[in-house]
């Protein structure tokens, strides 16, 4: 049932020390199931752009997937996935991701998946912990789609855990601990879970432009959406100078809530960096 | 001996402690607001939603891990992982204000180790404060078992949230003791859940009840702070 070897490991360490001060990586490591496709430099802003790929099509029950993500000081990085993380039936035990994230003084990371789709019977782990110098900028989305099941019947996956944490790399404080818990046999009455939509979304942005004027721009705007309901709010601790927001929504589409999460990293961008949108050219 | 546990308890746990609980609904104001809590039985159905997904993977299950190490490192840590782990800024807000005042209560009354300790680092802003600690810190020296302080401390949070419905939605009075009532095989159930669960529950939350705690701050007309 325990599997010391991971299924899949990926070590990516990106720096600014291309031609042109472009970044780049300067250490890359990949074990069995995981790869990732040659970088991409989608604009000119030097941001270098890697996509992650898992050979087998799907995770299994038991599987362990490591993933660590380091840009160093000023280095600038996009990371996406190539098409949905899917996740099917798990009796020998969760599928497990474990996922070490470091951004350096003003470094950019941009990490934009695919959604996670959960099948009947799966079960899935997702740890994150995300260490952040105050001046850096980092972005996070991720979707969650229930799989098809043979009675037309939604959320037939046994349980799902989104687990992240965000602490500041120069005093060691956290600042985000969000631990979504998904396990539909549990739901009890009629309030919260997914209310009623079928996907969730969430979206973590850290980085010295947010500001409370920010959270209320974002949160007009999903006001305004036909087809997500969700929230923005700040995110700031005691002891740290990081500042942020978190973003959930609920939708009965995966498209919508991708477009929405691309909608809101391109309007940063341009605003922070003067950036192009994001453009993932996967569709 | 025995008194003064109890006498504690029902001190620390009576709704009229000036903490500020009636100024909050932790998300039903939502509710509310988009007629989906009209009457006692919505609420109830909302207030064992509450319970169950976050009072038991936050507030209680804090209260167990200070009790398994009764240290001032792991009230810091607990403390930390309390504000991190709560989206809802409104929430975080009010359990920081209401901690601080359970801080100021107990530090005024009992002579507790820690709770000094605890009140400076809150002042200083290196901590936030949290209710369920502060209380902790009180039932734990008085040595009173943690199922009971637990209980309690459910016990009191439950309900000023239905005094605050009594007054919000409104509900009878009457309606509200028999959602008292009602609420106390809940809450006896949320206590022993809390001790099932494992450090990796800790803070665990589903999107809606997150959303409706995280939305409030951008409705209209309010009658409470969160």
């Amino acid at each position: 049932m325990t599997q010391t070897q991971p299924v899949g490991t990926l070590r990516l360490t990106i720096d600014d020390q291309g031609p042109q001060g472009q970044s780049r990586a300067v250490e890359q490591f990949h074990q069995g199931a995981l790869r990732v496709i040659r970088p991409h430099y989608l604009d000119d802003s030097g941001q270098v752009s890697y996509t992650i790929i898992a050979i087998g099509g799907g995770y299994l029950g038991g599987d362990v997937y490591e993933q660590q993500f380091t840009v160093k000081d000023n280095a600038k990085a996009l990371i996406t996935t190539q098409s949905a993380t899917k996740i099917y039936r798990t009796p020998q035990g969760p599928v497990t991701q474990y996922t070490e994230i470091n951004v350096g003084e003003n470094a950019v990371l941009e990490y934009l998946a695919d959604q996670t789709i959960a099948y009947r019977e799966s079960t899935y782990h997702q740890f994150t912990k995300v260490t952040l110098h105050p001046t850096s900028t980092f972005v996070m989305s991720e979707q969650i789609t229930p799989g098809w099941h043979p009675d037309g019947k939604h959320f037939a996956y046994d349980e799902m855990r989104l687990h992240t944490e965000i602490t500041d790399s120069t005093t060691g404080r956290l600042v985000l601990l969000d631990n979504l818990l998904l396990r539909p046999d549990s739901r009890e009455g009629s309030f919260g879970w997914t209310e009623q939509y079928t996907h969730s979304g969430q979206m973590i942005v850290m980085g010295e432009g947010v500001d409370k004027q920010l959270v209320a721009e974002l949160n007009e705007q999903l006001a305004a959406h036909p087809d997500v309901y969700g929230a923005v709010n700040f995110l700031s601790a005691p002891g740290t100078l990081l500042r942020g927001f978190i973003a959930r929504t609920l939708s009965n589409r995966t498209e919508e809530l991708i477009n929405l999460h691309e909608h809101i990293a391109s309007l940063l961008r341009g605003r922070w960096r003067g950036q192009e949108p994001v453009n993932l050219r996967k569709y | 001996m025995d008194l003064d546990a109890d006498f504690l308890l029902l001190h620390l746990s009576d709704s009229a402690l000036p903490t500020g609980a009636f100024a909050h609904s932790f998300g039903f104001e939502t509710y509310m607001d988009a007629e989906r809590i009209t009457n006692a039985e919505e609420f109830q159905d909302w207030l064992k939603v509450l319970l169950k997904v976050q009072l038991t993977s936050s507030d209680a299950l804090a209260m167990r891990m200070f009790y398994a190490t009764p240290t001032a490192s792991e009230l810091k840590r607990l403390d930390e992982r309390l504000f991190a782990g709560t989206p809802a800024r409104e929430v975080r807000e009010a359990n920081a204000r209401m901690g601080t005042r359970m801080a100021e209560i107990v530090a005024e009354t009992y002579s507790v180790p820690l709770i000094i300790e605890y009140l400076e680092l809150i002042k200083n802003r290196e901590l936030s404060g949290h209710p369920a600690l502060a209380l902790a810190l009180a039932t734990h020296s008085m040595g009173i078992d943690v199922d009971r302080a637990i209980h309690a401390h459910l016990t009191a949070t439950v309900s000023s949230l239905i005094q605050n419905a009594v007054r919000g939605i409104p509900l009878g009075q009457m309606a509200g003791q028999r959602v008292m009532f009602a609420m106390r095989e809940h809450i006896g159930a949320a206590v022993k859940r809390s001790a099932m669960l494992d450090a990796i529950d800790f803070c665990s939350g589903d999107p809606g009840l997150d959303i409706s705690q995280m939305v409030h701050e951008t409705q209209r007309a309010r009658l409470f702070m969160s």
